[in-house]
């Protein structure tokens, strides 16, 4: 198993310095990657980044998905490596969950309160 | 000399401020029916002296008088004019300065043009407001002075961050800031109309001005900020949910829904507790704003000057208004009158009051998500980014019943109405907006499940509005806004369905072919500028219908050292065809994006209509102390979590979790062909550094040294990983340096050192037995030196 893995290495590597960029898998590197914060600059995504580390990261997003890896299991190994701050939407978790519930408690409150104030006649 | 004249300027205008504050109080407290033309003296000399000093400051810009630290700071001797004086508010000290002359012009203009209502209201009004400018006063000359000497008067200044030499960015701030620092006058005129008992429709009617006025430069300053963002940050989007963004659309979503609400007061005498709450509550966003943007709290494309002391500031200043404006509104609120009569759900008063609920929840879905990562970071040390995923799928649901209410609503009569009159010729345009909708999302092939209800209620809105300009009822501001709203969702809805986005390295020479297009990379010049370089590439896209050519640029500026790439637009009103272009390291090849954007002129011109409506209406001319002990706790709260955030650095950090090192790598090597596994590299018993490095990064030379020393330690493998680097230039670096590397690997594209949890050149991990020790992101120092001898003696022990 390891030793096709490595195998599948190689390749991947060797096939991307022949033809740069794989065409076919930019879109799905574009989509991962606006999702991804570039951690060495202020408040820009990978995908519009063009520093160093977004540029590497594009690749080995590329890498990935040659390795027939799905969009959960690169953002998974991404999240091992460099936490949740990595990505832009933050999953429903227990740190998150209020996140998603305030505004929509917010905002049956204020249907509440505007039907009690009003009189249905 | 400029200095000295700005400086006492701004001394005089203190003491102005403390008399006016005296003055205005004593006023107050003798009910004196006379108004003293004391006050009126004393606001003009203010007004004056921080014109003057704002004008000193920009003298001093214009003629680079660099003994000023500001000017030496932001300003250069090459710049063209424009940005010499737009580079005085570009500024952390030169805007703050702005948001003062702003906020005394306001007063003063206020203050004449409200000669026609009771003395009481307009002496309390400039109190208020004169405490809100003695605190920016005092904190722009303790904390951020724009007059600051330097000495020995310096030859040359360092420059202005050239993303900001843009013309829509040297006019966006003072517009944002009107709109800004209008709310305050909003504020402090809602707090006295309170306390004199005066929040009636006389009142509604004098303020809705005020509001009308800020809402406008607010609006457009938005616009000028997104336009800014699409033309010159080069991404080809125009709004990214960032954190300034959206603190600019707090305030905004309050204020909408305040130019709702005063309406109904003035028509019809009710919400007048809710109007106040609102007029708080928009000073506090603008300010709060102003809070998370300058303390660096935030993390953000647009970060101006990171200083903790300068966000305590605020923060304490922030706190002591809002605390302020809940005693007043407790205490004084029992003046208002009690809604004597309700008012029936269908009428006009209920739908205004659905549009207030709606921006409300806009707003707390932008405000949660952009303070969430901060409290969560204080709370339990967790830290998470939220970005536009996050706010669309909470906002765009929502749009759907909100769309169907702004179309609804202003047809509605004010008191009574009932729904049975609805006519046939709204059931016939709200079926055609079906039709149309589903077989938009049949041509397209859409998915999304929301597309559909989004486009019919958008195109309903847009129905009805044109519908509407053929008849007379409701005020021609209201049409003009809500269609120009409904033009706004149609163009983001179709920009979004059909934009379709390309990327490629490409080199001159090079010819790409997407969808239909035909892009071809047909040459590159160099161009020598007075302050900058400029790389200046020709694209060629051509399809069946014709070909244009479009030339994006990569600057290379001087002072400060920056690249800044400058996209190439083509905007028709049919669609924009976008091109960008980057430098990337591996020689000749250049990193091309190519975006064809549909109806983007139509995004900008719907705001432009929207705000339209604005300028339209101008020119026709504590209920139980429990709730207010829970409130005062609530923003002491607020603020401790705050000022805790001020701590918190909002750099990337490594967590300590991931403390083993993947081993499974394979690495060509720099001194030879054959592949080395890494995991054969690392002792296996004792002490290894790895060392991510590279020549052309100036640190990395920087820390050679300590390298070099690290070497002759016993028992440590230094194993460096070259990145991203040519194989010349790393022997030569070597060679030129001294090599103290046992090993040295190439990682080629960088993936390697990210899968090591790198991100960036220079990088060390110290390890034992394949476990990290210790990661240090940046060169190794003097302390960071004796760490790691100080861990492997004790280690050893």
């Amino acid at each position: 198993m390891k030793k096709i893995k490595l195998v599948l290495y190689i390749f991947s590597f060797t096939l991307i310095y022949l033809n740069n960029l794989n065409a076919d898998n930019s879109q799905q590197v574009d989509k991962i990657s606006k999702n991804l914060r570039c951690l060495i600059c202020q408040g820009q995504s990978v995908y519009d980044s063009q520093s160093d580390f977004a540029l590497s990261m594009k690749i080995l997003i590329d890498n990935k998905i040659n390795e027939g890896k799905s969009d959960e299991e690169i953002y998974a190994f991404l999240k091992n490596k460099y936490g949740e701050w990595i990505v832009y939407d933050p999953e429903i978790s227990q740190n998150t969950i209020l996140l998603w519930v305030i505004p929509l408690i917010l905002f049956i409150f204020g249907g509440i309160l505007i039907v009690r104030k009003v009189s249905i006649k | 000399m400029t200095n000295q004249i700005g400086n006492y300027s701004l001394y005089i205008a203190l003491f102005a401020s403390i008399f006016l504050i005296f003055q205005s109080s004593n006023s107050i407290r003798n009910k004196s029916k006379n108004l003293d033309s004391k006050i009126f003296s004393a606001l003009s000399v203010q007004s004056l002296m921080v014109l003057i000093s704002f004008f000193s400051l920009i003298y001093a810009f214009v003629v680079s008088d660099f003994s000023n630290e500001t000017v030496y700071n932001n300003s250069h001797s090459t710049k063209p004019l424009f940005y010499k004086i737009s580079g005085s508010w570009g500024n952390h000290e030169g805007s703050l300065l702005l948001w003062l002359l702003v906020l005394t012009i306001f007063l003063f203009i206020f203050f004449i043009s409200s000669k026609k209502l009771i003395n009481s209201y307009r002496v309390l009004t400039v109190l208020f407001q004169e405490l809100i400018i003695i605190g920016f006063l005092l904190f722009i000359l303790f904390t951020s002075n724009p007059f600051l000497n330097l000495f020995p008067i310096p030859k040359e200044g360092t420059g202005l961050n050239p993303i900001l030499q843009d013309p829509a960015l040297a006019i966006h701030p003072p517009i944002l800031y009107i709109g800004y620092v209008g709310t305050s006058i909003i504020f402090s005129s809602s707090l006295a109309a309170l306390v004199c008992g005066m929040v009636n429709k006389i009142w509604a009617n004098h303020i809705k001005k005020w509001i009308i006025i800020s809402w406008l430069f607010l609006t457009i300053g938005i616009l000028l900020g997104s336009i800014w963002a699409y033309y010159e940050l080069g991404w080809g989007g125009f709004w990214f949910w960032d954190p300034v963004e959206n603190v600019s659309l707090m305030p905004w979503f309050c204020l909408t829904a305040l130019l709702h609400t005063i309406i109904v007061l003035e028509k019809r005498n009710i919400y007048q507790s809710w109007t106040i709450i609102l007029s708080i509550a928009t000073f506090s966003l603008s300010m709060g704003g102003t809070f998370l943007v300058r303390s660096g709290i935030l993390n953000s494309i647009h970060t101006f000057a990171n200083d903790p002391s300068r966000g305590i500031f605020i923060l304490c200043f922030l706190l002591l208004l809002v605390l302020l404006s809940i005693f007043i509104f407790f205490i004084f609120q029992k003046k208002l009158l009690k809604n004597l009569s309700n008012s029936f759900l269908v009428s006009k008063e209920t739908a205004i009051i659905v549009n207030n609920w709606f921006m409300m929840f806009f707003l707390s879905v932008v405000l949660i998500g952009t303070v969430y990562p901060i409290f969560l970071e204080v709370i339990n040390g967790s830290k998470i980014s939220i970005g536009p995923p996050f706010y669309q799928k909470l906002i765009v649901p929502f749009l759907i019943p909100f769309l169907l209410f702004m179309a609804v609503g202003p047809k509605l009569k004010w008191i009574k109405d009932n729904l049975s009159k609805i006519n046939l010729s709204q059931i016939i345009l709200f079926i055609i907006s079906i039709v149309i909708s589903y077989l938009l999302v049949k041509l397209y092939g859409i998915s999304y499940l929301l597309i559909l209800p989004l486009f019919a209620l958008a195109f309903f809105l847009f129905f009805l509005t044109i519908k509407d300009f053929f008849s007379k009822e409701s005020s021609l501001s209201q049409k003009v806004s809500h269609f120009g709203f409904s033009l706004f969702i149609l163009s983001i809805l179709f920009n979004g369905i059909l934009a379709k986005e390309f990327s490629s390295n490409m080199k001159v020479g090079d010819e790409r072919k997407f969808i239909n297009k035909i892009i071809k990379f047909e040459n590159l010049k160099i161009v020598e500028k007075n302050n900058y370089k400029s790389l200046i590439a020709n694209f060629k896209i051509s399809d069946e219908k014709g070909s244009m050519n479009l030339n994006p640029e990569v600057r290379i500026y001087n002072q400060p050292r920056t690249l800044t790439s400058e996209a190439a637009i083509n905007s028709t009103i049919y669609s924009d065809n976008f091109i960008v272009f980057n430098v990337i390291k591996d020689d000749g090849y250049y990193n091309v994006r190519y975006q064809f954007k549909p109806l983007m002129m139509w995004i900008w011109f719907s705001i432009v209509l929207i705000s339209t409506g604005g300028i339209l209406s101008y020119l026709k001319k504590m209920i139980k102390n429990i709730k207010f002990i829970i409130i005062i706790l609530f923003s002491l709260f607020i603020f401790f979590i705050f000022f805790k955030g001020l701590e918190k650095t909002n750099d990337y950090l490594p967590e300590n979790n991931l403390n083993k090192i993947e081993t499974n790598l394979f690495f060509k090597n720099l001194y030879g062909k054959n592949e080395i596994l890494l995991g054969e590299l690392i002792d296996k018993n004792s002490f290894s550094i790895i060392n991510i490095w590279a020549s052309w990064c100036l640190p990395c030379r920087d820390e050679h040294a300590y390298l070099l020393k690290l070497k002759n330690i016993n028992g440590i493998d230094i194993i460096g990983i070259n990145y991203k680097d040519k194989k010349s230039n790393a022997t030569e670096f070597l060679s030129d340096l001294g090599n103290p590397y046992y090993q040295v690997l190439i990682d080629l594209d960088g993936t390697k050192s990210i899968e090591l949890g790198a991100i960036g050149v220079p990088e060390t991990y110290l390890i034992k037995k394949n476990t990290v020790l210790k990661k240090y992101i940046g060169p190794l120092d003097n302390t960071k030196f004796k760490e790691i001898i100080e861990i492997i003696k004790n280690e050893k022990n």
